[in-house]
């Protein structure tokens, strides 16, 4: 499929270098927009900074504490994490590797629950966690992203499990591996692949995630990322262009950082995600 | 075998094997049974229950204290009031555009899979975009298009002032916009699932197409695209449940569902009626009519890339 490099294939390459521009113009304009005053944006949005103004960075943390949102979304989502992991492994490996009675009712059930849109079970699930005393609490949006994670992540990880050979788990068996022997040191060093890559899909899901955290939590200080720049980014944005602009780019640094060490991992991920 | 030919051992020891391997066999499930029941009470609590609730309370008046039973009545509103595609509109639009946005993300991946000068510069940067969330890119899109934001001034520093209008405050601009915005969010997943579907086509495939004299197109549209199709079922069928379920968060922060309402996704209609209206009755009804399109849609886009995979 390869070529020499012709004048088409470099006029190809003008063409993506637009897209690429295009791609990158809004974060370019937030970086320079973050280093403007309210006077220097009110008189012309689109020049550069004057100077190298901090102004808007230091005022983040009294008006838009971007710093606080991320901690919170990296609190629940790591938490959400462990609690979907533990459930889904065990699971995963029973539904890929044991012959029981029912397993292909189990597994088609959880299968089709990939299918149910969160807003269709909000409602009900939020007075739920109300009565059980979780009213404006993280607990309940943990809940409901382990709850939605599940289905996806045992189909993910029993599809990479299912792909092992059976001699390897009856060996250990055979060895007195007991339960918990067998997950450590075969399952999950093995599902790896499946884990790392339903760790990532969820983490992207959850981070994105507005409609549970804004049902759920009703304080600015609990709210999670996402949810708190669709809030206060928005009572702000009205008034106050640059220190909002300020806030979604230094709540955008976590992101990018993260995709450019796991490039690779997310390649792969979606290698297995998307061809079976 | 003939049993009378089997000495009383061998007997013996396969009545002690059967015994055994079904033993074995009782120990396997009860350890698959306790191996899957958290996740089955917690998908059983927080997704089926939710499910069977809204599907009971749809059939009500509910609203969230009281809720009398009112038949069909939610339902009926729903498909007699008239506006029923109305409801759907900004779903439809979104999902209208999304052949485009294939041919668009499959023409990018192609050419990147072809080492283009620059490929690999090219495959990260156009993926920064789909790491933004959500909010973030509703957020820098509705400061770029406000009335007195920096495209309205592009415009009038390069003379199109003509050009220049309140953007999210009309409803065509406002879907227009709406759109680059899913766009630009989406092409650098779409280009790298389909660089994914391109990286499990052998190398010896193509080659042997080109030593039996096959072009770079004759390649492209007999070997590639066709081979691509999976992942084209694949892509088409998370992002069509995306565009029905999904449109909630881009939509809340760029336009709010303005102007009057007229780019209100379906999620985003329901959500108002059950936490704005306080009508919880209907918003159910809405909710049961969501989740019956989109199984429907899945099962059948499954049936489809069953029928492409074989």
């Amino acid at each position: 499929m390869r070529k020499k490099n012709g004048p088409a294939r470099w006029g190809i390459s003008g063409l993506l270098a637009v897209l690429a521009v295009a791609a990158l113009a809004p974060l370019l304009y937030m970086i320079t927009t973050s280093f403007r005053t309210l006077q220097e944006f009110a008189s012309d949005p689109l020049a550069l900074p004057a100077t190298l103004n901090p102004e808007n960075y230091i005022g983040l943390s009294s008006r838009f504490d971007v710093v606080q949102l991320i901690g919170n979304t990296a609190a629940y989502a790591g938490v959400a994490l462990v609690i979907c992991m533990t459930i889904a492994i065990p699971a995963s490996y029973a539904l890929a590797k044991l012959r029981f009675r029912g397993a292909t009712l189990l597994f088609v059930g959880i299968v089709a629950t990939m299918g149910v849109p969160m807003i269709s079970i909000l409602v009900p699930d939020y007075l739920l966690f109300v009565q059980l005393g979780f009213e404006d609490s993280p607990v309940g949006v943990i809940g409901m992203w382990v709850a939605r994670a599940l289905p996806s992540t045992i189909f993910l990880i029993a599809s990479v499990l299912r792909a092992l050979p059976d001699e390897l788990i009856e060996a250990a068996t055979l060895d007195g591996a007991g339960y918990f022997r067998r997950m450590r040191s075969i399952v999950i060093p093995l599902g790896l692949p499946g884990i790392v890559t339903a760790s990532i899909f969820n983490i992207t899901g959850w981070w994105n995630d507005l409609l549970v955290p804004l049902v759920f939590l009703q304080s600015d200080d609990k709210q999670t990322l996402n949810a708190g720049v669709a809030t206060i980014g928005q009572r702000m944005v009205t008034s106050d262009v640059p220190q909002t602009v300020t806030g979604l780019l230094v709540s955008s640094t976590v992101p990018i950082i993260l995709y450019v060490i796991l490039q690779g991992n997310i390649r792969k991920g979606l290698v297995m995600g998307s061809v079976k | 075998m003939n049993a009378l030919t089997v000495p009383p051992t061998a007997v013996a020891s396969a009545t002690v094997q059967r015994r055994r391997r079904r033993l074995r066999a009782r120990r396997a499930a009860l350890v698959g049974w306790l191996s899957c029941t958290p996740a089955a009470i917690v998908i059983l609590v927080l997704v089926w229950f939710g499910v069977a609730s809204t599907i009971q309370h749809s059939f009500t008046n509910w609203n969230g204290f009281s809720a009398d039973w009112v038949g069909m009545k939610n339902y009926v509103d729903i498909f007699a009031s008239g506006d029923f595609f109305e409801r759907f509109r900004t779903n439809l639009v979104f999902l209208a555009s999304l052949p485009v946005l294939l041919v668009f993300c499959v023409s990018v991946a192609v050419v990147i899979y072809d080492h283009i000068p620059g490929w690999r510069f090219f495959r990260s940067v156009y993926y920064i975009p789909t790491v933004l969330s959500s909010a973030v890119v509703g957020m820098i899109v509705a400061v770029l298009f406000a009335p007195r934001g920096a495209i309205n001034t592009f415009l009038g520093r390069v003379g199109l002032e003509s050009l220049a209008q309140d953007w999210l405050g009309r409803t065509d601009t406002a879907l227009g916009v709406l759109l680059m915005a899913f766009f630009w969010q989406s092409l650098g997943q779409g280009v790298l699932v389909f660089l994914a579907g391109l990286s499990t086509i052998s190398p010896e495939i193509i080659e042997a197409a080109s030593v039996d004299g096959a072009g770079w197109w004759r390649r492209l549209f007999t070997i590639l695209l066709p081979l691509l199709a999976p992942t084209s079922a694949y892509f088409l069928l998370t992002n069509v449940v995306y565009v029905l379920v999904d449109l909630f968060s881009l939509v809340y922060v760029t336009t709010q569902g303005g102007p009057g309402g007229t780019t209100t996704p379906v999620d985003y209609t329901i959500y108002l009626k059950a936490f704005q209206e306080g009508n919880l009755g209907a918003a159910s009804a809405l909710s049961v009519v969501l989740l019956v399109i989109v199984f429907a849609c899945s099962w059948f886009q499954l049936r489809l890339i069953d029928r492409i995979g074989e």
